[in-house]
């Protein structure tokens, strides 16, 4: 046999593992409602929601993207902490239980669930469903990218790229339509184990390459790029205004709040367990990360003209054993996979039940919701699918867009899980959100041109700068929602996070 | 106008959740700008001293705010009386 059939081999296993663990009795429930496909009524434990949100928050950037990004940029990576811890202790922690909270109190099943109950239905919500919606294929498409490259990189192309991608899009297809979220939370779970695994050892053999020491590997970097161990990185990436916006403003404060966040959260069995997954996830984020370092910088010695995404791809198959090279790929699938699944059950919730059973076809059975869910869940990846295999060079655009986008909506969110006294109408959040996104798709596309050096901060920072004061001002002049609504909500999140202990 | 801190979420109400919050703020402020005041390429147990800055912060906020989380969390339980 040569030498990448092992790898096939080893990815085929992985392939029979997911589908067996994606569609297996456990994913199986005897009720036939909606709350029940798209989240899970009864809730998940701890166990399975913090290895569910850890694996699906890992996007195709941990493997290969984090080796890629040492590759080019050195240590500016190190500004991720800021996200991997930020995003559980701070967002998790504090905003993700109070979804979790009204979700289970009011049995939403999506973002705009949420956002309606407070702010009023009617066109408001098709609004946010849109808007929403508008940013998920770009994301989606860039998941599967990075893995499809490491498919077809570690097979020696004997598996094309496009047939990467249609491998992963099938295997998505078949157990998101099969079990919904539950298929999506079990596969994930042992997602984030392999991709764990697979990260780790794919450090340990890199420092074998160099010669199993860490100082090693340090001397060799300062000696042929030494820009690679500080900031702002060889390429100037990690300027003071991008250390201190991106990490935060482009990441931390919008990963929690993407549409699958409000499914994990929705699908916690309390809100004890979201906040307890809030304070340990981030030992996962983080310490999945922290061999990145080692991957990247051994790529760099060994191959330093490679594109830094095909670096690693790259360096595994040139070194690395087949069946060794077939673990990481299979993590790289792993990667990919438990965020495409959990992003296309998200999207098939919105558009089934804010778009199409609002404004299609109301007060069907949820039988009928769930068919029309799971050809929505076919059309979805059939489309990421598609326009992954363009592989067009927008898609790293795109997807600073899409941060962009779900940035805006933090103060709605805000507005309706966190009473503070503050006036926030209907009119004001869209008010703030369209401004916000204006000005951050502004600076994103002509900041050269708008902003002078050491103002070049994140779009989705400059998007909040407007946002707030907009959504603040017109709030003020506006009707307010109704207070019935608004008296229940606070009612139900003064009964979870106010009560004091007795003095 | 404001309400009375009982009714705004935002501001913590116990001891513990103030630690929190200050403990949360404190490594943040460390990692957000304290990673410039070690930006050399020296080496730290064989890592750039960046890295380990970062890291090394990331890992004292993970435990500080879990340690500090759970005492929230045992304050929750007797407010319910379990």
């Amino acid at each position: 046999m040569e030498s990448w059939h092992y790898t096939i081999i080893i990815v085929i296993l992985y392939a029979l593992l997911i589908l067996w663990v994606g569609t297996g009795r456990w994913t199986k429930v005897g009720r036939v409602a909606m709350d029940d496909y798209f989240k899970v009524a009864p809730g998940f434990g701890f166990i399975v929601l913090y290895l569910g949100i850890a694996g699906g928050f890992h996007t195709a950037f941990a493997i290969p993207g984090s080796m890629g990004f040492y590759h080019a940029h050195g240590v500016a990576f190190a500004a991720n902490v800021l996200w991997t811890v930020f995003t559980p202790l701070g967002v998790i922690y504090f905003i993700g239980s109070r979804i979790t909270c009204l979700g289970r109190k009011f049995n939403y099943i999506t973002p705009a669930d949420l956002l309606v109950d407070y702010f009023g239905d009617g066109k408001f919500r098709a609004f946010i469903a849109v808007y929403i919606l508008s940013c998920c294929i770009p994301l989606m498409t860039a998941n599967v990218t990075g893995p499809a490259v490491l498919l077809s990189e570690g097979t020696q192309g004997n598996i094309p790229y496009v047939g990467a991608l249609l491998i992963m899009g099938v295997m998505v297809m078949i157990y998101v339509t099969s079990s919904g979220i539950r298929g999506v939370t079990w596969t994930t779970v042992a997602q984030a184990v392999w991709m764990f695994v697979a990260v780790w050892a794919a450090a340990i053999w890199c420092l074998n390459l160099i010669d199993g020491n860490l100082m090693t590997l340090f001397n060799r970097i300062l000696e042929t790029e030494p820009s690679m161990l500080t900031l702002p990185g060889p390429n100037g990436l990690a300027t003071p205004e991008w250390w201190v916006t991106f990490p935060v403003f482009g990441l931390a404060l919008y990963w929690a709040i993407l549409p699958r966040g409000f499914m994990f959260f929705y699908s916690a069995r309390d809100v004890q367990t979201t906040r307890r997954i809030g304070l340990t996830v981030g030992f996962y984020l983080m310490t999945l990360y922290l061999p990145a370092m080692v991957i990247g910088f051994t790529a760099f010695y060994f191959l330093p003209e490679a594109d830094s995404d095909g670096s690693f791809p790259l360096m595994l198959a040139t070194y690395a054993p087949a069946w060794f090279a077939g673990l990481i790929v299979a993590g790289g699938l792993a990667a990919g996979m438990s965020s495409l699944d959990a992003d296309t059950n998200a999207n098939s919730a919105m558009l089934t039940k804010d778009v199409y059973a609002t404004f299609v076809r109301k007060d069907a059975p949820d039988r009928h919701y769930i068919t029309i869910g799971r050809l929505i869940v076919v059309g979805l990846v059939a489309i990421t699918v598609a326009a992954a295999a363009y592989r067009w060079g927008l898609v790293v655009l795109m997807i600073g867009v899409t941060a962009s986008m779900i940035t805006q909506l933090l103060p709605a969110v805000l507005a309706v899980t966190v009473p503070m006294g503050i006036r926030f109408t209907k009119a004001g959040v869209t008010a703030g959100i369209l401004a916000g996104l204006a000005v951050s798709l502004l600076s994103r596309f002509f900041a050269a041109d708008l902003l002078p050096d050491g103002w070049r901060f994140d779009p989705s920072f400059w998007g909040l700068v407007v946002n707030i004061p907009v959504t603040l001002i017109v709030s003020q002049f506006t009707t307010p929602p109704d207070p019935e609504r608004v008296a229940r909500i606070r009612a139900a999140l003064d009964e979870e996070f106010r009560r004091t202990p007795a003095t | 106008m404001a309400e009375p801190a009982r009714q705004n979420h935002l501001i913590p109400q116990t001891t513990w959740q103030k630690l929190y919050l200050g403990w949360f703020l404190f490594c943040f402020l460390m990692v957000w700008f304290g990673t410039w005041a070690v930006n050399e390429p020296v080496a730290v147990l064989g890592m750039p001293m960046v890295y380990v800055w970062c890291s090394g912060w990331g890992l004292a906020w993970l435990f500080g705010c879990l340690y500090l989380g759970l005492k929230i969390e045992t304050e929750r339980e007797a407010a319910r009386g379990e």
